[in-house]
């Protein structure tokens, strides 16, 4: 469904402040598999997901979506197949447009915007039928603004319009970093049902290791730019925290041992 | 004073374009101050060449979007911010309306406008030029509240709201951005051109100052009726600018102001509105006034001037202030794992002390 092929993403090239956040990363999701990535600040994990909306052009390699080829593609051209929610609360949704507009906004993702009524009685009775599923009482409140929402309401609501449009790939960016531990908890089992249920492809980045363990098919770890471990199904489901960690502090030294020797 | 609502109701053509760059699309477009005269002077150019006074007026509207088109391009195309790309079209508009005009001046006394049937009746100034005009107004207004309720008016508003969130929602931010300025410099144009031919001239200064009058009638229209609806917000606008020229006219029947003290007044206008609207005891006294407007609503959604970067920023409240816990993105230290089962887990960090690695070592 994604391939990368040597992806490099160098940021202030030939500066002093040069920072090389992406160097070479192949990675290929297949239909339906759910990602986790995990890794230390800095080690490209939102560079990776900014570069596979588009919103970062990147220096060299290439990304395909369902066998096309994307790579020069501006993101708002990407966005009929890539969804994306945000860290950010706040940068999900519009704030002062109310819960249905936002939602309309986000049914004609990657669509032609015509002037066609943007909500329609149709569409307003899809829209409750979706929020009732969240279970926060957000039907209730379809004219009210987005900016009253809390973060928890504001990020499943992002969630929602992320998902419910069944894009080919779902991008998670630390997507309850921002929200206390209950909240955090019902946005992840949200997430787990959205993807779930409508068998979504997706890349999650967390730096929550309960959480990329609990969640997903496969594991990524990495750092400095790089890939430098994979975990597949059954090694992810056999792991725990300790052992990645274990992985982390081990692999780490060797590049350290690598850059050394180079 | 039915001179003053007239004049009130053909500016609101003006506000309700300023509307639509400062409040809907978060861009502080300058442009208008030229793109009036470019409306205008073409409008007047068109009449005294014999083209229809109808058809004359669709081309000052067109004229006006052509001119919103270059400062489109100038901001998405060039990067140009948006304050400096609206100016240097003003300035370079200056030149080309002269060029249009081909005189610093250009009298349509003599000739057939839409208003010379009212004239020949001596009713400008008139509760029926009133109506007419004010018919005219609302349908710009309603027009304008159908473009913003469309699918595509939705994603302009988007556009302003949340840039990032448009675009990856499959905006294409440069173009509502350019098609926005089209139209909002359209309706400037249409302004103009009406305003040509109810003064019976045009002139080369016509324009200067009027971002200012657009601005506090959005300002004064948006205090009395909310923004909460468009309906209102809209109709807001055309009442805040009847109001602003009402108080104008006013002013100036007070003899201790002459003419020349128009622009003064109007400046300290504006100042007042400005600090007026960000005192929260108004606010509240008219949240309490109107019965429409919710108790708790955003902090002051829009600022006054919405831009954050543009100098002219007085609102002290930044633009997405609003509920909820606000973290930059990248820059934080890693959150705490949390809810997690015991153990002592900490974040993935590079702080993480190196350890000698007999090999990987996978499950």
């Amino acid at each position: 469904m994604l391939r990368l092929k040597g992806v490099h993403k160098t940021f202030y090239a030939g500066t002093a402040n040069e920072r090389r956040a992406l160097c070479g990363i192949d990675l290929e999701l297949a239909a339906g598999d759910f990602v986790t990535v995990i890794g230390s600040n800095g080690a490209g994990k939102s560079t990776l997901l900014n570069i596979i909306a588009g919103s970062l052009p990147v220096d060299s390699g290439q990304i395909e979506i369902a066998g096309r080829d994307v790579t020069r593609l501006p993101e708002h051209k990407r966005a009929s197949g890539i969804a994306r929610v945000f860290q950010d609360p706040q940068a999900g949704t519009a704030p002062h447009l109310n819960i249905e507009q936002n939602l309309a906004v986000a049914l004609v993702r990657g669509r032609r915007r015509s002037l066609g009524k943007g909500v329609t009685k149709e569409r307003r009775l899809a829209f409750q039928q979706e929020l009732s599923a969240l279970g926060l009482g957000l039907e209730q409140r379809m004219r009210h603004r987005v900016g009253l929402l809390s973060g928890g309401q504001r990020q499943a609501l992002s969630l929602l319009m992320a998902s419910f449009t069944r894009p080919q790939i779902l991008l998670l960016d630390e997507h309850t970093a921002a929200l206390d531990p209950q909240r955090a908890e019902l946005v992840l089992n949200l997430t787990h049902r959205v993807i779930s249920e409508s068998s979504l492809t997706a890349l999650m980045v967390t730096h929550n290791m309960e959480h990329a363990l609990r969640l997903g098919n496969r594991l990524l770890m990495m750092h400095e730019g790089e890939i430098i471990h994979e975990l597949g199904p059954e090694q992810k489901a056999a792991a725990s925290i300790g052992d990645l960690l274990d992985l982390f502090a081990r692999s780490k030294s060797a590049l350290t041992d690598r850059n050394l020797l180079n | 004073m039915l001179s003053a609502i007239d004049l009130g109701l053909i500016y609101a053509l003006l506000a309700l374009g300023v509307f639509l760059t400062f409040r809907i699309l978060n861009f502080a477009d300058l442009t208008v101050d030229a793109s009036f005269v470019t409306g205008g002077g073409t409008a007047a150019l068109c009449i005294i060449h014999g083209l229809s006074p109808w058809l004359a007026t669709g081309a000052g509207f067109l004229a006006g979007a052509v001119a919103g088109l270059v400062t489109g391009l100038l901001h998405t195309k060039l990067k140009i911010d948006p304050l400096l790309a609206s100016i240097l079209n003003m300035l370079a508009l200056y030149s080309i309306n002269l060029r249009i005009m081909g005189a610093g001046n250009l009298s349509l006394l003599r000739v057939r406008t839409l208003f010379t049937p009212l004239q020949e009746a001596r009713l400008i100034g008139s509760w029926l030029s009133v109506l007419l005009l004010g018919l005219l107004a609302l349908l710009a207004k309603l027009v304008l509240d159908w473009f913003l309720s469309t699918d595509f008016g939705l994603a302009v508003q988007a556009t302003g709201d949340n840039l990032g969130m448009a675009a990856s929602l499959g905006v294409s931010t440069d173009w509502t951005k350019i098609v926005t300025l089209m139209l909002a410099n359209g309706l400037v144009g249409l302004s103009g051109a009406v305003m040509a031919q109810y003064q019976g001239f045009i002139d080369i200064g016509s324009g200067t100052g009027l971002i200012l009058a657009g601005l506090a009638s959005v300002i004064i229209g948006n205090a009395i009726l909310g923004t909460r609806f468009m309906f209102l917000a809209t109709l807001g606008v055309v009442v805040g600018s009847v109001v602003y020229r009402l108080v104008i006219f006013f002013a100036l029947k007070w003899e201790f102001f002459r003419a020349q003290d128009m622009k003064l007044i109007s400046a300290v206008m504006v100042i007042a509105a400005l600090v007026l609207s960000q005192s929260k005891t108004l606010r509240n006294s008219f949240s309490r006034l109107s019965p429409w407007r919710p108790k708790a609503d955003l902090p002051e959604p829009m600022g006054i001037l919405p831009t954050p970067g543009a100098p002219l920023t007085v609102a002290a409240s930044p633009p997405t202030a609003g509920p909820g816990p606000l973290q930059s993105v990248h820059s934080t230290p890693p959150v705490q794992p949390i809810a997690t089962a015991p153990g002592p887990v900490g974040p993935i960090d590079p702080v993480v002390p190196d350890q000698p690695s007999p090999g990987p070592g996978e499950a």
